[in-house]
């Protein structure tokens, strides 16, 4: 073939090359090109996070293409094959177009065309009629993160027609595990735990750690090769071969879901060999608290233990000082005043037996060997001696890890642990360090002014974890619990939750009535009641405060809705309306939303609003071009606004009546345990020997652009990749039809042979429908067992086996 | 002067946004490509080559070369397929073209030129991209001509523009001092198939 002559040619010329150390500079300037080609500035409100402007060519009425629209600085202009194609998804083929009621069976594609206003009707009556009869919590709410804006978003109107109802809002259970445990540590929540992206010019080594960038976060790797081209050293960790592995100078290969043994025998070594950052971890961590040994409570004088009490989650202590051993005059005091407090000992206040923290976690992190580290991740001895002289030595390390590890269940741990670690050596909250690659940030914006209702918020936490189980006992932590309706918005459940055939075995059976809003038959509309078009981001007026950079950007509606679709924010009025709440969730133009969101007096100090807004289409609101948003600069967003090596109180993420206190017991420092399912050491491994990882790749954002026609020519059908020994054992070529399966299901598919997987592994591109599979579904065969602490879907924790044909 | 691209296979990370931002841009039809990414490495996309974990992969991109000699014009019985003699962009002409598809069989790039064997069918009924393109005709040969309709107004190809990794320059390469050529002048490069003489206008950095 002449195309394997070519490609053969390359790889024979490749010589060695000089870093380039300055991105050159791109016009991306793409003017009207005639009087009547109108130009809209949008964003790409995809849960890639990526945040992209955009500009959307108008010409007679249609959106004829997208391009990327620059932002005030330029490294932050640019888009993917995603968002040139979002007008594809206005225009799809198999857009829903109108209110379709089912009339078959669910699932049967069977479906009539009704209007609004019966549709509407239909709704309101049996959601009044669940409520009067079970409870305003009996109709639910699921929505996700599958529309990044603000006023048509989860976190819009949305949320407003919850709290206006009481409805049962679904608690997310995705990519909560990572953010739970370094939440522990640094504070910040789930997500606060992460640095603008152009701060990884400040680091010394980019360490990737579970992600891959290349293909999942383009926007991000853009910054990253920047610093790489001026000499930061990147270095990846993974257990697959991925773009990103190829284009960095390391690439250490790690047996999947056990990283956490890796941070553990790290924090050892680090600490056992006296190589931490002493001044950090006497000024910016709690090392030098003093721990009580009986009570295994931080001593504290009573004022300061009132004020922990006083706290509220509205109002949560901080910067709360503890009792540390003064060096110098041999006692005890407070930390706020000590100057030189012991790092580390053992010592008596007031006849109560304590040690330092530090002192507490040596003894803690003790077991955790080089070599059982070793032995549990396939790292070698030398290797982890590496990447200790790295956090010791080659910092600030900017941690890029995203919600790979996220998805087994030792995740938060993992979290926990490798937080400690950065803590230890002065890698965070500092220039140039970072605990993730995702940057989630908030600003001073009024999403309140659009959510908050007046009266209280939806009740009861029912996680999506426990869906199936509250659906089938009628109850949640020990109480009646009964859900009749589900609406689902800007989410795909029945596709993303794990454990698929719990759908079809318990949650479909038991649920009486199933709305979904959406613009495509995803899994979840084909197995609903009614379903309801949305129109699409290039229909409405919206705004995104981007997370994974700095600016709030204006979403121009571009078109009006076609066929008969209509906004998010527009469904829920009218559905409000119709059951008695229309001044709650009132039907009003998103522009007036936006000017509610835009306004708040911290905003208006920054010189932040509406009318600048729609003039400059996107506003930097946090961090500046020369100085970007590093997390935790100045304090922590914990009691103490330190790093707290030590998790004084440990309680659940999700607390909906689960048994969790023995466990809680064993975390307030971070241990290693295997991954539930996923694991070598588990007896099931001999029945299912393979570890499935359902990655981000390219061509889909979760399930969003499933089926949009210029993608799926460049990747038509669902694949799987397999390692060239696990195929040859099964008989397995690429392009073969393969099944894979275990106990909770199956789904058959092409089978691709890479060398990129390892033994024991395969590894398939997600976001595919049910019906895009020759049989079954991916997520079939994942598991819907949590953590119990962090409540959160291990994706990655399942074994399989493969076997040729169906 | 001729205009061309350097690709940084450094940092080209396959993304398929150049490919898709010509398809668009040009409003190919339905299964036509003028730009596609190859995975340079295992027999499919994104695949290493190598065994693990001694692995290596990379990407280049493809379409035509704009070669300062090239194979294509020499054959063409109607001067469809020409050189601009001003840009030194490799032009196709469906008004000429009688498909022949000399063309395609002398080019040495497999798969750079796409024949019309009907007409051009589209998913969806209006026009994308810019309006400045002319229509794809039945029984004739078409591929890149570097987004000739942005260039004329002093605009970049849509490839170079959507690039997110910058990984794509666009420039003359007749003239020293142009940033193309002084990026070449700075970075080892290579040509594809440059035994075949054609002396490619397309450069890959690496």
């Amino acid at each position: 073939m002449k195309l394997a002559a070519a490609t053969a040619g390359t790889c024979a010329a490749a010589g060695v090359c000089q870093p380039q150390l300055k991105a050159l500079a791109v016009d991306f300037s793409d003017k009207a090109e005639t009087s009547d080609e109108k130009v809209f500035t949008t964003i790409c409100r995809s849960n890639c996070f990526q945040g992209c402007k955009l500009d959307a060519h108008v010409r007679d009425g249609i959106v004829r293409k997208m391009t990327p629209s620059p932002y005030p600085e330029e490294d932050y202009t640019g888009c993917c094959l995603r968002g040139l194609t979002i007008h594809q998804r206005t225009y799809s083929p198999t857009r829903l177009k109108y209110p379709m009621k089912r009339v078959g069976d669910r699932g049967s594609d069977q479906w009539e065309r009704i209007t609004w206003d019966e549709a509407l009707d239909e709704i309101a009556e049996k959601f009044t009629e669940y409520r009067k009869q079970y409870g305003d919590g009996a109709v639910a709410v699921e929505a996700a993160s599958g529309n990044q804006g603000t006023v048509n978003a989860a976190k819009g109107v949305l949320t407003r027609f919850c709290n206006a109802l009481k409805l049962t809002k679904i608690a997310g259970c995705y990519d909560m595990a990572y953010g739970y445990g370094t939440n522990r540590v640094v504070g910040g929540g789930p997500y606060g735990n992460a640095s603008e992206i152009a701060g990884v010019k400040d680091a010394k080594t980019i360490l990737i750690w579970g992600a891959n960038p290349t293909n999942s976060s383009p926007q991000n790797w853009r910054f990253i090769e920047q610093a790489h081209e001026a000499g930061v050293r990147l270095v990846n960790i993974d257990p697959m071969y991925t773009g990103t592995a190829a284009k960095c100078d390391e690439w250490i290969p790690i047996t999947a879901g056990t990283d956490v043994y890796l941070a553990m025998a790290l924090v050892n070594y680090v600490v056992s060999n006296n190589l931490i950052d002493e001044d950090f971890a006497r000024t910016r961590t709690t090392a030098p608290f003093l721990l009580s040994k009986q009570s295994g409570k931080i001593l504290r004088s009573e004022e300061a233990n009132a004020q922990i009490t006083a706290a509220t989650a509205k109002a949560p202590a901080r910067n709360v000082p503890a009792y540390v051993w003064d060096e110098d005059a041999e006692t005890y005091g407070s930390s706020d005043t000590v100057a030189n407090p012991a790092l580390e000992g053992t010592y008596s206040v007031d006849g109560e037996e304590c040690t330092t923290v530090l002192t507490a976690l040596k003894e803690a992190f003790a077991p955790y060997t080089l070599e059982e580290a070793a032995d549990k991740t396939g790292v070698p001895v030398e290797t982890i001696k590496e990447i200790a002289d790295i956090y010791v030595n080659q910092g600030p390390v900017f941690l890029y890890t995203v919600f790979a590890i996220d998805h087994y269940q030792n995740a938060h741990l993992f979290g926990q642990a490798v937080a400690i670690l950065h803590a230890l050596t002065g890698n965070i909250g500092v220039p140039g360090t970072s605990l993730s690659g995702f940057w989630f940030w908030a600003g001073n914006f009024n999403g309140a002014g659009i959510t908050t209702v007046g009266t209280s918020a939806a009740y009861g936490k029912l996680p999506q974890c426990a869906l199936a189980e509250t659906l089938d006992t009628g109850m949640t932590a020990g109480k009646e619990y009964p859900i009749k309706a589900l609406l689902v918005a800007c989410s795909n459940p029945l596709s993303n939750f794990a454990e698929q055939n719990l759908w079809f075995d318990t949650i479909l059976p038991k649920l009486d009535y199933l709305v979904t809003m959406d613009t495509e038959f995803t899994d979840t509309a084909r197995y609903s009641d009614l379903v309801l078009p949305v129109a699409t981001w290039l229909e409405v007026d919206d705004v995104r405060v981007n997370f994974c950079n700095p600016f709030v950007v204006i979403n121009e509606k571009a078109i009006d809705p076609l066929y008969e679709s209509k906004p998010d924010a527009e469904i829920f009025a009218l559905i409000a309306e119709r059951m008695g709440y229309g001044e709650d969730v009132p039907n009003k133009d998103a522009k007036e939303w936006i000017k509610t969101f835009m306004t708040s007096d911290k905003l208006a100090a920054d010189g932040i609003d509406y009318d600048r807004l729609v003039k400059e289409k996107a506003i930097r609101a946090i961090g500046t071009p020369d100085k970007p948003f590093v997390f935790s600069e100045k304090s922590f967003a914990t009691t103490s606004g330190r790093a707290e090596l030590y998790a004084e109180s440990i309680t659940p993420r999700v607390d909906y009546g689960q048994d969790y206190k023995e466990a809680a017991a064993k975390e307030h420092f971070p241990y290693a345990r295997d991954a539930h399912e996923a694991s070598a050491a588990n007896n099931l491994h001999a029945t299912y020997p393979l570890v499935l990882t359902t990655g981000h790749y390219r061509w889909r954002t979760h399930t969003q652009w499933f089926n949009n026609p210029t993608l799926r020519e460049l990747d038509p059908e669902p694949i799987i990749y397999i390692g060239r020994d696990d195929a040859r054992a099964r008989g397995i070529k690429s392009d073969d039809e393969v099944t894979v399966f275990n106990d909770r299901g199956s789904f058959t598919l092409k089978a691709v042979v890479s060398d990129a997987v390892p033994s024991g592994y395969v590894n398939m591109p997600k976001g595919w429908q049910r019906n895009q599979f020759i049989k079954g579904s991916y997520q079939e065969v994942s598991s819907t067992s949590v953590d119990c602490l962090a409540v959160n879907f291990t994706f990655f924790d399942a074994l399989v086996d493969v076997r040729k044909g169906e | 002067m001729q205009y061309a691209l350097a690709i940084d296979t450094k940092r080209c990370i396959g993304c398929n946004t150049c490919a898709v931002a010509c398809k668009i841009e040009n409003n190919l039809p339905d299964t036509m490509w003028w730009n596609r990414v190859l995975t340079v490495g295992g027999d499919h996309t994104d695949t290493p080559q190598g065994s693990f974990p001694h692995l290596s992969m990379s990407y280049i991109t493809l379409s035509c070369q704009h070669c300062k000699n090239p194979a294509c014009t020499k054959v063409c019985p109607v001067g469809a397929t020409y050189k601009d003699s001003e840009t030194g962009i490799v032009m196709q002409d469906y008004k000429k073209c009688i498909g022949c598809r000399y063309c395609m069989a002398a080019c040495p790039y497999n798969g750079v030129r796409n024949f019309n064997w009907r007409e051009p069918e589209y998913t969806f009924d209006f026009s994308q991209g810019s309006e400045d393109v002319p229509s794809l005709v039945k029984g004739t040969v078409s591929k890149c001509i570097l987004c000739n309709h942005r260039v004329k107004k002093g605009l970049e190809p849509a490839c170079v523009a959507a690039c997110p990794e910058r990984a794509r320059t666009f420039g003359d390469i007749d003239d020293p001092n142009s940033a193309i050529s002084k990026l070449l002048a700075s970075r080892s490069n290579y040509q594809l198939l440059d035994e075949k003489g054609t002396n490619p206008s397309v450069r890959f950095l690496s």
